[in-house]
């Protein structure tokens, strides 16, 4: 079965979209499409799927998607009587956007290099992903050539960095083939909505009509991971916001992110993240109140 | 002295090419190519001829020439010491260079109207010569894809700029005045056409069904001069080109560019070239196509 393909902008201005995304990511699917994608999360916490590479998604995260890559980007759900936080600039290129002469142009090499080694999905940090924020405030507000500069800028900034790691991993890009990124779409979604319920292989084996052993290999496949420990980190991972955030107590917090029982919840905190939970709010607040 | 026509750019897929000239001349012939040329003397002394226009060469010199405009650059300083004294930084690129669905975006009006403009060449003075004569600089020590950002960044900077004065005459250029109006348009391609003949402005207000008040206001409207003006101009730049490219006497080239008398000829020449025809000739001939070989 062939993936969804999605387009994202019809006929982009000058062959490249770019805009600003406020309040939450409009589109939370699993999907892919033949542009690449560069996203900055200026604000807002949630988490990232690309590929079977898995991560909270923090303030600051600088990410490259190439072509065809299947990923999807979702926002914790708003604290009630808060409005959704998530504030991201996002930029979408493709072939389409330089003539073929240019990309056969030797200044251009770099570039291609870059789109191909894209292909797994690329996490830029450091003075590259300042240098690129900086640049796509700017290109957003801009039209003419000096659109197309900035433009060109990131992508020499990009390709010239060495401030990056892969997102997905060889397995999950020779395997990629076989994917069902509907069926995963309808997973993802369920997992996120249910997440301070309990969660079982068999509602979810039902929920997309797969014995329960076909939807384990077809769960491996896409994540690379088994469903319990996916879950468990998706779970660890919404409880450090929460920690971090320092409204609610432990207790709660572990009961709002599914954790039936503390010890469960200690054992999975401390397996994933090396400390307890009263210890990572206590490091994580300590710099914000002695800054106080 | 027929110009002569030059294939500039060595590797054609590239479209574009930075050059740093130095030598004891440009080592330049009277010649025209299809590519735009952007020029700047770092050092130099001498003249220029682009089209019609001749002018000396100094330091800072900068000049944006179109397509098939021909031009000579002449050093005639002598060396002193080791230093070269020829020196000058050179960008050519074809018109094409810039991707397709990019110059037909809106926001690239400006972009199209420089292109345009430089038909007949465009000397760039004063803040806008001080920018884009830095970011050449800039351009040496870059490379790659740097080196292509810098260059249209350039292009941003002249598209915007109204420190451009073109150099040939409209007679010169065929093509060097473009109109939005196509009403205009047709007027100026009937000159072209009949410029070796009287050009009554009754009969160019025939031809755009206007009556003559109504030709004359939108005349000057958009071009700022009035019909025997603007005539008188496109006739004088067109002897500049026979005097300079042709065998022709100068009594034939006046009868050739529609001039009814030689008097009337030579006030015209005097009064938009400050010299008289064959004072232009000569100084064509000595100055700026000295080098050329017979």
């Amino acid at each position: 079965m062939k993936p969804v393909l999605q387009r994202l902008v019809d006929s982009p201005d000058q062959g490249f979209a770019s805009w600003v995304v406020r309040g939450r990511y409009q589109n939370p699917l699993w999907h892919f499409h033949h542009e690449c994608e560069l996203i900055y999360n200026i604000k807002g916490t949630g988490s990232r799927l690309v590929g079977d590479h898995f991560a909270r998604l923090r303030p600051g995260d600088l990410t490259l998607l190439g072509p065809q890559l299947p990923h999807s980007y979702h926002n914790d759900p708003a604290t009630p009587g808060r409005r959704p936080q998530v504030h991201a600039l996002l930029l979408q290129f493709s072939d389409a956007t330089f003539s073929e002469e240019w990309w056969e142009l030797p200044a251009l090499s770099r570039v291609r290099r870059l789109v191909r080694r894209a292909a797994p999905g690329l996490l830029f940090t450091g003075a590259t992903r300042d240098r690129v924020a900086e640049l796509m405030r700017e290109l957003v507000e801009l039209s003419g050539l000096q659109r197309i500069i900035r433009l060109l800028d990131i992508l020499d900034t990009l390709a010239a960095s060495r401030e990056c790691r892969p997102l997905a991993s060889a397995a999950f890009l020779r395997g990629s083939r076989r994917f069902n990124p509907e069926r995963m779409t309808q997973v993802w979604r369920f997992i996120h909505e249910h997440l301070n319920q309990p969660i079982f292989v068999s509602d979810l084996a039902r929920m997309v009509r797969l014995s329960r052993g076909a939807f384990s290999r077809f769960f491996h496949l896409h994540t690379n991971k088994t469903l319990p420990l996916f879950v468990n980190e998706l779970r660890v991972g919404r409880a450090c916001q929460m920690l971090a955030e320092g409204e609610m107590n432990v207790t709660e917090i572990a009961l709002a992110c599914g954790f039936s029982n503390m010890s469960n919840f200690n054992r999975q905190f401390l397996r994933l993240k090396n400390t307890t939970p009263l210890r990572f709010r206590r490091e994580v607040l300590a710099p914000a109140l002695r800054s106080q | 002295m027929k110009p002569i026509f030059e294939t500039l750019l060595s590797a054609p897929e590239a479209g574009f090419a930075f050059k740093v000239v130095r030598g004891n001349s440009f080592d330049c012939l009277w010649h025209f190519h299809s590519e735009f040329e952007l020029i700047l003397i770092v050092k130099s002394g001498g003249y220029r001829m682009v089209g019609d226009y001749l002018a000396p060469l100094q330091p800072g010199d900068l000049v944006l020439l179109g397509p098939n405009l021909p031009h000579i650059y002449q050093n005639d300083e002598r060396t002193r010491g080791r230093v070269p004294p020829a020196h000058a930084l050179v960008i050519q690129f074809r018109s094409d260079f810039l991707c397709e669905q990019w110059v037909q975006s809106p926001s690239f009006g400006p972009v199209r109207h420089l292109f345009q403009h430089a038909a007949r060449g465009l000397h760039i003075t004063g803040a806008t010569r001080d920018q884009v004569s830095a970011t050449m600089r800039q351009m040496a020590g870059a490379s790659g894809l740097q080196r292509i950002i810098r260059f249209l960044d350039i292009l941003d900077t002249l598209a915007a700029s109204r420190e451009c004065r073109p150099l040939a005459s409209a007679g010169f250029m065929e093509g060097g005045v473009s109109f939005d109006q196509s009403r205009l348009d047709r007027v100026y391609r009937f000159m072209q056409e009949h410029l070796d003949q009287p050009l009554l402005q009754s009969n160019l207000a025939r031809l755009v069904h206007l009556s003559q008040g109504a030709f004359s206001r939108l005349f000057h409207q958009h071009t700022g001069m009035t019909h025997a003006e603007f005539v008188n101009e496109l006739r004088v730049g067109r002897a500049c080109r026979l005097l300079a490219e042709s065998e022709m006497s100068v009594t034939e080239i006046a009868f050739a560019c529609g001039f009814g008398n030689l008097s009337n000829f030579n006030r015209q020449f005097l009064r938009l070239k400050h010299a008289s025809p064959s004072e232009f000739r000569h100084d064509v001939a000595t100055r700026a196509l000295k080098s050329q070989p017979s």
